[in-house]
């Protein structure tokens, strides 16, 4: 068996119809706890102020091991006996609108948010900042209460939680395998990730392999796309890029002998679906006037219906893509009414399901599909 | 619906043939949208919606207009070879069109290095000149993996100048959707096939 350059990762990676999350900080109070009394300090703060919707926020830090991970700290002058004190966060700094973590704090005494600027040396306001129930219980167990900042989001991939992390320490939850998408009906099954492997195998094969066609096209580094009935599971269309073909075909058979920089492979691959359906249709209205026993392509069964009807351009179906999509692309698929994409290389500067932006994230558009990415590692070279 | 003075008569001429070829496209059951490619002055290929016919969602005037010039390559009516006249012809292209752009076309406009865009009303739930998206300053990449597009790589932006006989094309579409489409899936309203006017004339 030939050997793969490209690789593909275990999991998918969901791209949420939202906007990436920025980095916005909130103001808490910290404690500096000796270690001997975590355990006491943390059981007291469970019961009296639990994160609620802070629950991405890691209670704990360890200055000592963070900062020799490199990153940034105090100056060294106060590194005497600090592995054996760690960082814990008590609660927000101000009330929280609308309740939720921490509880204690509605008994904040003069609580009015202080700027980060003032958090530092400033003692006595920090321990100000503490519901007064707290403060009765923690004053024996801390060496030291000051304010510092945290992330007020849970970051939405790896690259997120390492920036983050530099600002206090978070949590990152592996989203693939429990997705639960905007519809709530599509999620990716051990059985789903097996199907969206197969058609990305056909995807690598088309984009990167030895085909014909692409020696044909005279293109180094290509983009595919294929276009999958979830419900039959079998390709409907397909397409390559052809902007380097100086011969093709518009769906109206004219034959054009002109390169054209809109022969994207899902553009061809979305030509490829209508050619179906307009013969299927052509078919079906040859078998009306003569016999019947037409056979319905898979095309038109979408179990979503009346299978006589004809299929209405790519509703319910999936595209796989090697490359992110532009954003010409990204909305043909819109238009398309595809149910889902999954492509594999995404593209920071172009791409439009993530890389760039994201085009799903539009609210007015009139129809919205799920974007996975599914990534490729390339195969060390002997 | 007199148009604004802001056009000029050549202007205005020309978007006239991009109405005209809306209501050719309105009268084939198609959305009425139309758009009309010129270069020095001479309209060198039109285009209305086919989506319909074509069965392909991504077949907008536009898109229909731009595979029409692409195509009279051959037939040696443009005398153009190497990709840097194709760069250069493209770029002396000005596009009218009778609704704005979506962010598809807007995307392939980018592409294709047009550098000029009239259109007539604006398009509030797909609209690639800045009503939803604005590609018509941030441009559209290739995703072929290599830079296979026309242009200057560093000029993927183009202007545009709207409102030019938008009453006339929205209109056509209320017109349109009046009727209903008929290819629509399943359509929330009984398809009329009847002209508003001659609505208008039973009442």
């Amino acid at each position: 068996m030939r050997e793969e350059r490209w690789v593909f990762e275990e999991e998918p990676t969901h791209i949420p119809a939202r906007d990436k999350p920025k980095l916005e900080c909130s103001q808490v109070v910290i404690a500096t706890v000796e270690k001997k009394h975590c355990g006491e300090v943390l059981k007291v703060l469970t019961r009296e102020a639990p994160l609620g919707e802070y629950k991405h926020v890691k209670r704990i830090r360890n200055r000592a091991v963070e900062e020799g991970k490199g990153l940034e700290g105090e100056t060294k002058a106060n590194g005497k006996g600090r592995a054996d004190v760690l960082e814990v966060v008590v609660c927000t700094s101000h009330p929280q609108e609308g309740g939720g973590w921490p509880v204690g704090t509605r008994g904040v005494e003069g609580g009015e948010p202080r700027g980060a600027a003032a958090a530092a040396g400033v003692q006595g306001d920090a321990w100000e900042c503490m519901p007064s129930a707290l403060k009765s219980v923690l004053l024996p167990l801390v060496c030291r209460v000051s304010l510092a900042e945290v992330p007020r989001h849970s970051p939405e991939d790896r690259e997120q939680l390492q920036d983050w992390n530099r600002v206090w320490p978070v949590s990152y939850k592996v989203p693939a395998g429990k997705v639960v998408t905007r519809s709530a009906k599509i999620k990716v099954s051990e059985e789903d990730k097996h199907e969206m492997l197969k058609h990305l195998g056909l995807v690598r094969e088309l984009a990167t392999g030895e085909s014909g066609q692409r020696r044909e096209a005279g293109c180094g580094a290509c983009n595919a796309a294929v276009i999958v009935n979830p419900t039959t599971k079998e390709v409907v269309g397909l397409g390559q890029d052809q902007t380097k073909s100086t011969d093709w075909t518009t769906w109206d058979s004219r034959l054009v002998h002109a390169p054209s920089p809109l022969r994207h492979a899902a553009m061809v691959a979305i030509e490829n679906v209508a050619e179906g359906v307009r013969s299927w249709g052509n078919k079906r209205k040859r078998s009306d006037t003569e016999t019947g026993g037409d056979t319905a392509p898979s095309v038109s069964d979408r179990g979503d219906g009346d299978p006589e009807a004809e299929p209405y351009l790519c509703t319910g179906f999936d595209c796989y893509l090697w490359r992110e999509p532009c954003t010409m692309c990204a909305m043909a698929l819109v238009h398309s009414r595809v149910r889902r994409i999954t492509f594999c290389v995404p593209d920071p500067k172009w791409g439009a399901l993530g890389g760039a932006f994201r085009l799903h994230s539009l609210t007015s558009l009139n129809h919205h599909y799920e974007v996975f990415h599914w990534p490729v590692i390339e195969a060390s070279k002997p | 619906m007199t148009p604004t003075t802001e056009f000029s008569d050549g202007e205005e001429g020309f978007m006239r043939l991009a109405l005209a070829e809306a209501t050719k496209a309105f009268g084939e059951g198609e959305i009425p949208v139309g758009c009309v490619l010129v270069r020095g002055g001479e309209v060198v290929g039109r285009g209305g919606n086919k989506t319909n016919e074509s069965r392909n969602g991504s077949r907008h005037c536009e898109m229909e207009a731009i595979d029409e010039v692409l195509g009279k390559f051959e037939a040696g009516s443009l005398e153009v070879g190497s990709d840097c006249a194709m760069s250069k012809f493209w770029s002396e292209v000005d596009l009218y069109v009778t609704c704005e752009p979506c962010i598809m076309c807007a995307g392939a406009i980018s592409l294709m290095g047009i550098k000029n865009v009239y259109y007539g009303c604006s398009n509030d739930k797909f609209g690639g000149c800045g009503s939803v998206h604005p590609v018509s300053d941030q441009g559209c990449g290739t995703c072929g993996g290599g830079e296979e597009r026309f242009g200057a790589e560093n000029v993927r932006s183009f202007r545009c100048r709207k409102g030019l006989f938008a009453e006339e094309a929205i209109a056509m579409l209320q017109d349109f959707y009046l009727r209903g489409n008929a290819r629509a899936p399943k359509p929330h309203r009984k398809v009329l096939w009847m002209d508003r006017r001659e609505q208008q004339q039973e009442h």
